[in-house]
């Protein structure tokens, strides 16, 4: 959902800027558009893939107690207890590893499609497609790799 | 003002060069755009790009800048060899060289005073400073009520203006200009005329012009800024002022006339008589 949202946003916006020259002209104005422009969004998306991680947890945790309680008839403190106690330390590094990685690959991938836009806006539009399958695709492959990699690092590799 | 005669190419006797392009190639995949371009432009003088569309104009005008590189040649600018700098030596050199797009490129995302201020903002020049210079390049297009306002806002012509005060703003030595005056209308066009003029004539820049419409070259090579009058005005017949504007036409990416305006009328070559004509 993120690497569609964004990886699209930021090849557009980024491709945009390239058709209508303003990236020539930061260049020209004696600015590098990769300080200016790239690295603020990829430290943001990264620092901020990181909390909305912990926000998507947390919802998705509420939402698993209010069906429990609500639809399920469970008891609230054995939902709790039995979440916390399934918890485990492999699951939260996971978790909050990947979006840092993925929030990475989100915005490069976004960023390099964008500033790599020719063409006038069908090259805009292009770029953007571009941008959101590569982004999609790089985050798939990615994820079996780093999975595997944390799976080996806590000794669950069978 | 310096007495001397219409004709201007070279004719004042400056002996600096500020941009120089010796034997310069560039191709994209099978399109040979530039086939051996070599010029100079002297210290003052307003040179102005003839050609068809897609004859390499604003192409020599990015390579200038050292905003692409050419396939073979060499490119000087104000002494130093941009065909050869790495992006980051660029960088400095762009400092000293101002440049109006040929659609404006105003950043979309911010207002007019902080387009004009953005170069001054990244050398982190003090604020009241800024807001100051700012006025002040804004005033010398006539727009300092546009202050606030967003690219957006703006018609084509007041977004020519604020882009060439968003290249004068640092008062460089030499101005690459794009096609200001392409897609607008007569009295917009030498409105834009006359500010070249203006900068050409009171702040002695060098400039690199490239343009469609010949009556915009011919005003700039017939005409002089009075600054205390605030206006433009032809140079009448007999008055010997030197309007330091010259012309070069290319063709199949080749340069087929590189001189003053009298030189140019005077030209035998067809092609040269039917594009002018």
């Amino acid at each position: 959902m993120v690497a569609g949202r964004n990886a699209s946003g930021m090849a557009s916006e980024l491709g945009s800027m390239k058709v209508t020259e303003q990236i020539d002209a930061m260049r020209a104005l004696g600015t590098d558009p990769t300080k200016k422009l790239v690295t603020p969004r990829v430290v943001s998306t990264v620092v901020m893939m990181f909390f909305l991680t912990i926000i998507s947890d947390l919802v998705g945790l509420t939402g698993g107690w209010i069906c429990a309680t609500l639809l399920l008839g469970l008891d609230s403190s054995q939902y709790w207890s039995q979440a916390y106690q399934n918890l485990v330390n492999e699951d939260v590094t996971m978790g909050l590893v990947k979006p840092l990685i993925f929030g990475f690959i989100i915005a490069t991938v976004g960023c390099y499609y964008g500033l790599s836009t020719k063409g006038g806006t069908q090259g805009v539009g292009r770029a953007t497609t571009q941008a959101v399958v590569a982004a999609s695709v790089l985050i798939l492959v990615v994820d079996f790799f780093v999975t595997r990699l944390i799976m080996a690092w806590f000794g669950s590799l069978v | 003002m310096p007495e001397a005669s219409t004709h201007g190419a070279g004719s004042n006797g400056a002996s600096r060069v500020v941009i120089s392009f010796e034997d310069v190639w560039l191709s994209f995949e099978d399109n040979h755009v530039l086939r051996g371009i070599s010029f100079e432009l002297p210290l003052g003088e307003t040179k102005v790009f003839f050609g068809i569309a897609g004859s390499g104009k604003s192409t020599i005008l990015k390579l200038a800048l050292g905003l692409m590189k050419p396939d073979k040649g060499r490119i000087t600018v104000l002494g130093e060899e941009v065909s050869s700098m790495r992006e980051e030596d660029l960088f400095e050199l762009r400092r000293k060289v101002g440049m109006v797009f040929q659609e404006s490129a105003l950043f979309d995302s911010l207002t007019v005073e902080d387009n004009v201020a953005y170069r001054l903002r990244e050398e982190h020049v003090p604020e009241d400073e800024i807001h100051k210079r700012v006025v002040e390049a804004l005033e010398f297009v006539e727009l300092a009520h546009t202050l606030k306002k967003f690219p957006s806002e703006l018609s084509g012509g007041m977004r020519r203006r604020v882009a060439i005060a968003r290249a004068i703003i640092t008062k460089p030595d030499t101005i690459l200009y794009d096609s200001p005056t392409g897609g607008l209308d007569p009295i917009t066009s030498t409105r834009i005329i006359e500010l070249v003029v203006k900068q050409r004539d009171v702040s002695k820049t060098s400039a690199l012009l490239v343009t469609h419409r010949l009556q915009d070259a011919f005003t700039m090579a017939t005409s002089y800024f009075d600054v205390k009058a605030n206006e433009m005005r032809p140079v009448k017949p007999g008055d010997h002022r030197d309007t330091n504007t010259s012309f070069l036409i290319l063709r199949d990416g080749k340069v087929i006339f590189d001189g003053s305006g009298p030189e140019l009328s005077r030209t035998q070559d067809e092609y040269i008589q039917e594009y002018i004509s």
